[in-house]
């Protein structure tokens, strides 16, 4: 009987040890594997994405990069020979200039955002202290012509009195036609110097840009990586916003006022939605150009 | 007599003509300050010689790197691998990268700054709003009810007297609610419960940043700033741009107290200040930000 029982246990014993081995082994399997998605040293994971190598062309590098990511897997030691130290100084040194790039052309559009949005508010709040104005006036003029009209009804002069209450209703007649037609109105004079939009409507300017950005006009005026319709960028900001109905027409006065470009000897003036539409626009081109850090992070991480 | 006559009238004219000079004067260098930019202008004929571009030559002594990229400059056409060049690379490089960090951190504590004032002004602007249709809507309902109650008075003629006064009662309300509105709008506020804002560091000389010793953005702001008179420093300049700029009464310790959320000062906000707040904020952001297109081009003068 004992023997039986401790044969069923040694059974059970086994048993429990097999599926141990068995489940620990696909463990393993399966921790070897993530080990694989991870790994920086693994090839796969260090093959260029098609987002790295346009950032490592754009940025004048890819030999550099290709032969950074050849060189890495023959030194294991983790120390860098001298080669390894240039090569990596030299990315790093592009990868450092292309974001300063990106930083430098995503504060000049915060600029024109701010420039843009104070506009903005000072023509919407404008509008609304017009707006209040007239109906607390037309409120009071109807209150105070039917306050004196009434004293003249009961002293028997009705006709008076209803000439009174008529010029009343027409002067709010009259208010209320002008606050209908305010809620259109407002403009300012186009200020603030021209903004980042001309370059992505590809405008000739008089003058060179105070800082050149080869690296964000090359990035702008490339197709992106796997898109499919050959668009570059520049185009496919455009393309969305005559979609989205905030460039309506292509023709060069609208293009000037909305990049705030005023050229010799001409006054252009912006209304509240030129403004909306040059915000929206600013802020899209701003996500695009930022979108560049995306890439040179691909890059770094793909280097390290 | 009439020598007497004239004579006062050329005084009178060369006094006005005096007196507009002045005026204009004092105007245009008011104008001075209202769009300015505080780094260093490019000199193209001085670049043509082969020397740093100005902003980039103030950051380079800024950074305290001007011989190293005095050398860099030298020596740029091959940086070979020699550890020396690269050392000083890398020392360039890791200051760049440190005062680009330090322009993330301000344009950070801006955004936060500037999230609080949205707020704040949000809140304000949406009850001002609120009140005003509220008033409004009161004013329909008082002239609807009384206007039925009059109008079925009118049906006989023993209520002449009775109509009437309900009449001038509903014109009478009709002109206290209107004007209720027009004087309660400006008057809304709120207490201050954020902290002091960026522009306290502007405003307050002994309220400096914490990091005002070590940090390069604010050795560069304390620097003066070129083009401008009197050897102001760039905080300085600032403060008189936003003078013009956002007509900022910087002599009174209230309003300037308002506008930084300087609770030690004042400890209620209204929209006014809360817009000027926004507007000022924004204004710094991007002037810090413009520290970026230095440090840009100090990394475009170095990079091979």
């Amino acid at each position: 009987m004992d023997i039986a029982i401790m044969k069923l246990r040694l059974r059970r014993q086994i048993g429990a040890v097999l599926i141990a081995c068995v489940l620990s082994s696909q463990m393993f399997v399966a921790a070897s594997a993530q080990w694989e998605r991870i790994d920086p040293t693994n090839a796969a994971a260090r093959s260029l994405s098609s987002d790295a190598r346009e950032a490592a062309q754009l940025l004048g590098i890819l030999p550099k990069v290709e032969k950074l990511i050849a060189l890495k897997p023959t030194n294991n030691s983790g120390s860098l020979n001298d080669e390894q130290m240039a090569l990596k100084i030299d990315v790093m040194d592009k990868v450092l200039g292309a974001s300063l790039e990106v930083r430098m052309v995503a504060g000049r559009v915060d600029r024109e955002l701010a420039w843009s949005y104070s506009g903005l508010n000072m023509l919407q709040a404008k509008r609304q202290k017009k707006l209040n104005l007239l109906t607390n006036l037309n409120f009071m003029q109807g209150g105070t012509l039917g306050v004196l009209s009434g004293p003249m009804f009961l002293h028997g002069l009705p006709k008076t009195g209803t000439t009174l209450l008529l010029i009343g209703s027409s002067v709010g007649l009259g208010l209320s036609t002008i606050a209908l037609s305010q809620q259109r109105s407002g403009t300012k004079k186009v200020d603030g110097g021209t903004t980042v939009l001309a370059d992505v409507f590809q405008m000739e300017l008089p003058s060179s840009p105070a800082h050149q950005t080869e690296v964000i006009n090359g990035y702008m005026n490339a197709v992106p990586p796997n898109a499919t319709d050959g668009k570059t960028r520049n185009q496919k900001l455009v393309e969305g916003w005559k979609r989205g109905k905030y460039l309506r027409t292509d023709s060069e006065i609208n293009l000037q006022k909305l990049s705030a470009y005023v050229p010799a000897g001409k006054d252009y003036r912006e209304n509240i939605h030129l403004l909306q539409n040059r915000i929206r626009m600013l802020y899209d081109t701003q996500y695009t150009v930022e979108m560049l850090h995306a890439e040179l992070l691909d890059l770094l991480r793909v280097t390290q | 007599m009439i020598r007497r006559l004239s004579n006062i009238l050329v005084a009178a004219t060369l006094m006005l003509a005096a007196a507009t000079a002045a005026h204009a004067s004092a105007e245009s260098d008011a104008k001075a300050f209202r769009d300015i930019t505080l780094t260093p202008r490019s000199i193209p004929a001085n670049e043509a010689n082969g020397e740093l571009r100005e902003d980039a030559k103030e950051v380079a002594e800024v950074l305290d790197i001007t011989n190293l990229v005095d050398r860099l400059r030298r020596e740029k056409a091959n940086y070979g691998n020699s550890r020396e060049i690269q050392n000083i690379r890398l020392t360039c490089l890791w200051k760049l990268f440190t005062a680009s960090e330090e322009v993330r951190q301000v344009v950070n504590e801006c955004d936060y700054d500037l999230a609080q004032a949205q707020i704040a002004l949000d809140g304000l602007m949406s009850k001002k709003q609120m009140m005003f249709f509220t008033l409004s809507t009161a004013n329909f309902i008082q002239l609807g009810t009384l206007g039925i109650i009059k109008n079925v008075m009118g049906f006989s003629e023993v209520y002449h007297v009775a109509e009437r006064e309900v009449a001038m009662a509903q014109f009478g309300t009709s002109i206290a609610l209107a004007e209720t509105n027009q004087l309660i709008g400006p008057t809304w506020s709120r207490k201050i419960d954020s902290r002091p804002t960026m522009l306290s560091h502007f405003f307050y000389e002994n309220f400096k940043p914490k990091d005002n010793e070590v940090s390069y953005l604010w050795k560069f702001f304390n620097k003066p700033c070129p083009g401008f008179p009197d050897n102001l420093t760039r905080r300085q300049v600032l403060v008189r741009h936003w003078k013009d700029f956002g007509g900022m009464d910087i002599d009174n310790a209230k309003t300037v107290g308002k506008v930084t959320a300087n609770i030690t000062d004042v400890e209620r906000e209204n929209i006014k200040m809360l817009k000027k707040r926004v507007a000022l904020l924004h204004d710094l952001q991007s002037h810090f930000e413009e520290f970026d297109a230095s440090l840009y081009e100090l990394h475009k003068a170095i990079t091979n």
